[in-house]
């Protein structure tokens, strides 16, 4: 059985003829089917993707509201002065003025004669690329004056800016030794999230802040201008 | 000759079934243009009303009121930040002169400090005295140092006597 069907220029002729009324509604249910597919199937699914961006988006109204709130709340005399003194007491770089400051205000308040003494600072023109670690400058003190002067001294020195370490304390008669690291910290980058709620200073970020700015402090890094009296020794942190 | 063959019949209902066909065509046809255009006024309206015009405007006024602020975020951050590491250098240092303090305190006047050395752990004290009493009198005041938990050992390493400088001179190793 021969199963081959000849289709001529003639038979296709006779089959428009025939069926030229259905041409019209074939066009339209083609079109319509490929619209469907192309355009509407794939924007229903960009629906999806569109309501979770709108969630977000609630979502980051309401944080950036509660941002705007607390920012708005905030002014900058409350905040600089509390910037001053964390900066103070520890410097994002080898604030060798500072430290010199702070000895010279330990001892003119302990009343002692502090002796030779050398700062090894290190590089001063590249600031540290670690922010995470803390950074001192170590330094060996020789004071002249009994035991009971150099432990004033210390204890100066241990409520005044930049915070400063004791590790060694080797006290004589006549003149002792101490080692002592200075902090530094160099600043992270702050980085800005929408997304993100910003917090407020806890409670007791803010005691902290009020008990430092009792420590003895000079922002104009002028020897004679400490800031704080010989009072607030009398209350350590 | 067969006489019951109808070509007209057959014709006519050849016509009817196609008519019918058409007319199936036609409803199809205006049936999914209608679909489509539903659909797509359904999309145009879920478009506009899951994700408002009004909801993005809102996020960029904030956006736009929040980024003059920025000055003021960050130095909360950064007060935020040093604070933390302020609290962790005051948790971490050690109060010497507190701790000098209190073996001064317990310290007859008679007493001079010799040496008077501490670190982290340890505390090594020469004292010396004309007299074993006010020795004696520390010795008693250190002891209740320990007692309260200030030192953990008291050693005491030497107690020696000068004849030529008439002192007694008394070491001692404490841990902290």
């Amino acid at each position: 059985m021969n199963n081959k069907v000849s289709i001529d220029i003639n038979t296709l002729k006779f089959l428009y003829e025939r069926y030229k009324a259905f041409t019209i509604p074939v066009v339209v249910i083609l079109v319509s089917f490929i619209l469907l597919i192309t355009f509407i199937v794939p924007q229903f699914q960009a629906l999806f993707t569109l309501s979770n961006d709108a969630k977000k988006d609630s979502t980051k109204i309401i944080v950036l509201k509660n941002n705007l709130n607390l920012l708005s709340t905030l002014t900058d005399s409350t905040l600089d002065p509390q910037l001053e003194i964390v900066h103070a007491a520890l410097p994002t770089n080898k604030d060798f003025v500072g430290i010199i400051n702070a000895i010279s205000y330990a001892s003119s308040i302990s009343g002692v004669n502090v002796g030779d003494f050398q700062l090894e600072i290190g590089d001063l023109s590249n600031a540290p690329k670690d922010t995470e670690k803390f950074s001192s400058i170590s330094l060996n003190l020789s004071i002249n004056g009994n035991a009971n002067d150099a432990n004033k001294f210390i204890r100066v020195l241990y409520t005044t800016f930049p915070l400063s370490e004791v590790t060694s304390i080797n006290l004589g008669n006549t003149s002792s030794n101490v080692a002592i690291n200075f902090y530094y910290k160099p600043l992270p980058p702050v980085k800005y999230s929408d997304n993100n709620p910003i917090k407020r200073i806890p409670s007791s970020r803010l005691k902290l802040i009020n008990d430092l700015s009792n420590f003895n402090y000079n922002f104009s890094s002028n020897f004679e201008s400490f800031s704080s009296s010989p009072s607030s020794l009398s209350s350590p942190l | 000759m067969n006489k019951d063959i109808n070509f007209l019949e057959i014709k006519n209902l050849e016509k009817r079934e196609s008519k019918k066909g058409l007319t199936l065509a036609k409803i199809t046809a205006v049936s999914s243009l209608i679909l489509v255009t539903l659909f797509s006024v359904l999309v145009y309206y879920l478009n506009r009303n899951i994700y408002p015009q009004s909801l993005k405007n809102e996020r960029d006024s904030l956006l736009k009121s929040i980024s003059s602020l920025r000055n003021k975020e960050a130095k909360l951050a950064i007060v935020a930040n040093r604070t933390e590491n302020i609290s962790e250098i005051l948790n971490k240092r050690v109060d010497y002169s507190k701790i000098a303090s209190k073996f001064f305190e317990k310290m007859p006047s008679e007493i001079k400090v010799d040496t008077f050395k501490i670190d982290k752990k340890t505390i090594i004290l020469t004292i010396s005295s004309n007299s074993l009493l006010p020795i004696n009198e520390f010795i008693d005041g250190l002891i209740t140092l320990g007692k309260d938990k200030e030192i953990s050992v008291l050693l005491l390493d030497s107690l020696s006597a000068s004849e030529a400088s008439g002192s007694y001179s008394v070491s001692f190793t404490a841990n902290l």
